[in-house]
């Protein structure tokens, strides 16, 4: 009984540790495996093609030192470390390779992988940085022209049903992360912020039925354990993803528990559902363009600074409402354009709120996580009140 | 109620012990290598100076870089909570503290005498004590004789490189072409001044400003930053030991907090033993080519 | 035609007199931080040699204290004598590393010993041959010593600094940690060597390549380049004297062309 229990992180850790596993494993059964970078590519249209999406990350372990070649040293560096690993062989396995113009540095790396990479498909979604309705009118059209390339490699069509399927399963996933989510809202949390990490990461790397299984046994699981995490003051990341959990460990170790993260690996592509519309593109392009929310997309708010911070960082606020949050860290990947620019206005809005704000600009590297301790400790002991 | 606050700096280790809201000993030292053996030193010296034994000590507060390699501290705080305490306690006006360390630089914001924001270098050594030590050495001087010579200069030398090693050389060329070393010293200030300028200025500077850290003993310095800043600042007698002095008073806050008996207990689990897991020999090596300059103070 | 190049750099100073395209004298000194002195001791060596500094009819320098020398010369950019001078001692090799005190750098030549591509690591010392020096102090040994101590290398040292100031704290911790010194040597070799990984692979070198500047003396840091970036590096003999023969080569190449081009002005 006990074993079983354990099952779902521990899964989750293994998963997480040997993320080309299983895709690898579904390579050889003859399955398709796409790569895809960022969360800003429909991946529904994957799954509806029964390909397996593999989300494209770095590691902040291993030095970047192929990716010099081709990639300049003032390029955010998790976009560099993805293509390290891509050039050192580590995404081998994919048959396709979807890019998205989420940022520049985003944009880039996904063209030169096109020209040094060579997956036998490539795709570059272009996303508008306006949410206009022009806009997401141009946005449906690549979305379409993405499924064209995808049924002309396939060699299928997509069936209007299998698609809304896809949705469905993916949108089941999306309420399985808000469930497990609402498990952080204790004091403490039920689920770590490593352990989300790996969850989340786990969830990236293997089919959504796979993952969907996965959150569920996840889910069982935390919420009949005896709460292993001591409390200590909850934390909102918010920013440049973290894909790596020596940097979760750090901070938790620091005095917090980290209990939302608004980041691409984090809410960003889990919080809302897609809307099951007559044409299932409608959905897909609303959602992708409208309800993920990431600061690279310009969104015309209000006439004011104070109406434009409200409207767009209201979510925020809530999450801190119910996630009871003590305090905020902007994490900043050097070079990280799009967070870097949002700094002083989102540390102008949160401190109005009454949270405290920490906003480091880091390397992207294991060897200087360590000096960083000081910080989030200092910054604890301010929320203690010293 | 006897309390200590030791700040085990990368470059220099203090220590206050005070009696409540009085302070009884401070003692300043290199701290080398060993962070242990210094924390050992450090107290046995400031304890001699108070005419205080270890088991009159009821509460030990660690802080700073090494603040973990203290086995007999009861607590570990940042330095940058230490400073803050320390500082408001001297002068309760300031807003913004600019801490110039051996090997770092912070800039820290106050608000209702509690830790509001701050910001810190801890990457590169320009605007921090160890580039005037190699600057001082470059220029054939001591280190505390950078600061006076420095303002005797009419016209400070343009330095544009701020990588201490680049600077180092730029000095060089400076002096080779007869530029006199008190308008190299000059330069080098402001280079420096506009750098940790610069930084702090990401937390908003607010008056009052204090200037702490070794940095703060270099009046060549303390003039270039206020050239930059243009607001009154304040530069505590003994700006070395706000981190101990802050350490001390928060070893005070929680020594009343924990009561009579819980101090007891803490007391009887101190760890004062000086073992060290580092071979003499290694230190030796480790000590031999920093065993340069700086005064003690205490 | 007697020709000579001086190469006054921040930790050595060099000349060399060449007559007939062959090294007649050659002479390295340490700048000892003043650069004047320096030149006024190379002019002795010189001396001692044999040769009068008046008898010499070109001459070349480069370096950053090339402005104090106080005979008539001709100034050349520091790359170009680097290049030259490597061509000229290893004519078929066509790239070049210099590890030296101030940057490293990474340079493409080619059949005439021009460069066609360069890059430095610029701005701060962090990838710079400095840092060898600056541990090689902390650890009481010559650079020299590193070759044969870092083979017994186990686990090179991490290191979580790129400043080359506190490197050299970082190193005293990891002695007092009781790291010992060829893990700690390793390490350093790791760091510089990835450093100089991304230039050598951004200007696409690959094959033969000479190794020059302070760096070169440390053959732990050779042999680390080449199994970690893949390249077979040649250190010339005289590798510290290079940049002095390509400073003594290029201002023979551009006296005679500016004697040619009198010529033909008085001519017409």
């Amino acid at each position: 009984m006990e074993e079983q229990n354990n099952t779902g992180l521990r899964r989750a850790a293994e998963i997480y540790r040997h993320r080309g596993l299983r895709a690898r494993q579904l390579k050889e059964e003859g399955k398709k495996i796409f790569g895809y970078f960022c969360c800003y590519p429909p991946i529904e249209l994957l799954t509806a093609l029964d390909i397996t999406p593999i989300r494209v990350l770095g590691n902040m372990d291993e030095p970047v030192t192929e990716a010099d070649d081709y990639l300049p040293p003032v390029m955010c560096i998790f976009c560099r470390s993805a293509f390290d690993l891509g050039m050192k062989a580590q995404y081998n396995y994919f048959d396709g390779f979807v890019g998205a113009h989420a940022c520049d540095g985003a944009e880039r790396t996904s063209f030169i992988w096109q020209n040094y990479i060579h997956s036998p498909c490539n795709f570059q979604l272009d996303v508008p940085h306006t949410a206009h309705g022009p806009a997401l009118t141009f946005f449906k059209e690549q979305i379409a022209l993405f499924q064209k390339t995808l049924e002309t490699f396939c060699g299928t069509q997509i069936h209007p049903d299998d698609l809304r399927q896809a949705i469905a399963l993916h949108n089941r996933q999306r309420a399985l992360v808000r469930e497990l989510y609402g498990l952080r809202k204790p004091n403490p949390p039920l689920v770590s912020g490593t352990e989300m990490l790996q969850v989340l990461i786990a969830v990236m790397s293997i089919p959504v039925t796979e993952g969907n299984d996965l959150l569920q046994a996840v889910i069982n699981e935390v919420t009949t354990r005896a709460n292993p995490h001591a409390p200590k003051h909850r934390l909102l990341i918010w920013g440049s993803l973290i894909d790596h959990a020596a940097f979760t460990e750090l901070i938790e170790s620091s005095g917090f528990n980290i209990v939302v993260e608004d980041t691409a690996i984090g809410t960003r592509p889990f919080w809302h559902d897609i809307e099951m519309t007559a044409d299932p593109l409608d959905g897909i392009s609303d959602h992708y363009l409208n309800e993920v929310l990431c600061p690279r997309t310009f969104r015309e708010t209000g006439p004011s600074y104070q109406a434009d911070s409200d409207a767009r960082f209201n979510y925020l606020k809530e999450f801190a409402k119910h996630w009871n949050v003590d305090g905020v860290f902007a994490n900043i990947i050097r070079n990280c354009d799009i967070h870097g620019y949002e700094v002083p206005v989102i540390k102008d809005y949160l401190n109005a709120i009454g949270l405290p704000v920490l906003v480091i600009e880091q390397d992207y590297s294991t060897a200087a996580l360590e000096p960083l301790r000081t910080r989030f400790e200092a910054f604890a002991e301010s929320i203690d009140g010293y | 109620m006897f309390c200590a606050g030791i700040d085990i700096g990368s470059t220099i280790t203090k220590i206050v012990i005070a009696n409540r809201n009085e302070v009884l000993a401070s003692v300043v030292q290199r701290t080398g290598a060993q962070h242990r053996r210094r924390a050992h030193r450090v107290m046995e010296d400031a304890l001699t100076q108070a005419g205080l034994a270890t088991s009159d000590l009821d509460y030990i507060v660690a802080t700073g870089y090494g603040r973990i390699n203290v086995p007999f501290a009861d607590a570990q705080i940042t330095e940058i909570t230490c400073h803050m305490r320390g500082v408001s306690w001297l002068d309760p006006d300031v807003r913004t503290i600019i801490d110039i360390g051996g090997q770092d630089c912070k800039g820290i914001k106050v608000k209702d005498g509690r830790l509001d924001d701050f910001i810190m270098n801890d990457k590169c050594a320009a605007g921090t004590g160890r580039f005037f030590e190699i600057i001082a050495k470059v220029l054939g001087i001591d280190l505390e004789e950078i600061g006076p010579l420095s303002l005797t200069s009419k016209n400070p030398a343009e330095i544009s490189n701020l990588c201490t090693v680049f600077a180092e050389q730029e000095a060089l060329s400076r002096l080779s072409e007869g530029v006199p070393i008190a308008d190299v010293a000059a330069g080098i200030h402001r280079a420096n001044a506009s750098r940790i300028y610069g930084m702090v200025r990401k937390i908003k500077i607010e008056e009052t400003v204090a200037i702490t850290g070794g940095g703060a003993k270099n009046s060549g310095l303390c003039h270039s930053l206020q050239e930059r800043l243009q607001l009154p600042v304040f530069i505590p007698p003994e700006p070395l030991i706000t981190g101990a002095l802050g350490a001390a008073l928060i070893a005070g806050e929680k020594a009343a907090r924990v009561g009579g008996p819980g101090l007891a207990a803490l007391k009887k689990h101190r760890r004062w033993d000086a073992a060290t897991f580092f071979s003499d020999s290694a230190t030796q090596a480790a000590m031999q080519p920093t065993n340069s300059q700086h005064s003690h103070m205490g | 035609m007697v020709i000579a190049g001086l190469d006054i750099g921040s930790v050595f100073s060099r000349a060399v007199v060449m007559e007939e395209n062959a090294v007649v004298s050659m002479t390295l000194r340490p700048t000892g931080g003043n650069f004047r002195k320096a030149v006024a001791g190379l002019w002795r060596d010189i001396r001692t040699m044999r040769i009068d500094p008046l008898d010499i009819d070109v001459m070349g320098a480069c370096g950053l204290g090339a402005t104090f020398i106080d005979r008539p010369f001709m100034k050349i950019a520091e790359l170009s004598c680097l290049s030259r001078g490597v061509h000229f001692i290893l004519p078929d090799i066509r790239s070049i590393i210099e590890v030296g005190n101030q940057y490293s750098r990474v340079v493409r030549i080619n059949a005439d010993g021009k460069v066609t591509d360069s890059m430095a690591s610029e701005k701060c010392a962090a990838g710079s041959g400095r840092i060898l020096q600056v541990i090689a102090n902390v650890l009481g040994i010559g650079l020299e010593e590193f070759g044969p101590l870092s083979e017994q290398a186990g686990r090179p040292a991490k290191f979580t600094t790129n400043c080359a100031v506190f490197l050299e704290t970082e190193a005293i911790s990891r002695v007092a940690e009781g790291i010992p010194v060829p893990d700690i040597i390793g390490g350093l070799h790791h760091t510089l060597t990835a450093k100089i990984a991304g230039m050598v692979k951004r200007l696409k070198i690959s094959g033969d390549c000479a190794m020059t500047g302070g760096g070169a003396m440390d053959s732990g840091l050779t042999r680390t380049i080449e199994s970690e970036v893949g390249l077979r590096l040649h250190v010339p003999e005289d590798f510290m004297l290079a940049s002095a023969i390509g400073a003594a080569l290029i201002a023979a190449e551009r006296d005679k062309a500016a004697v040619a081009e009198d010529a033909m002005a008085s001519l017409q």
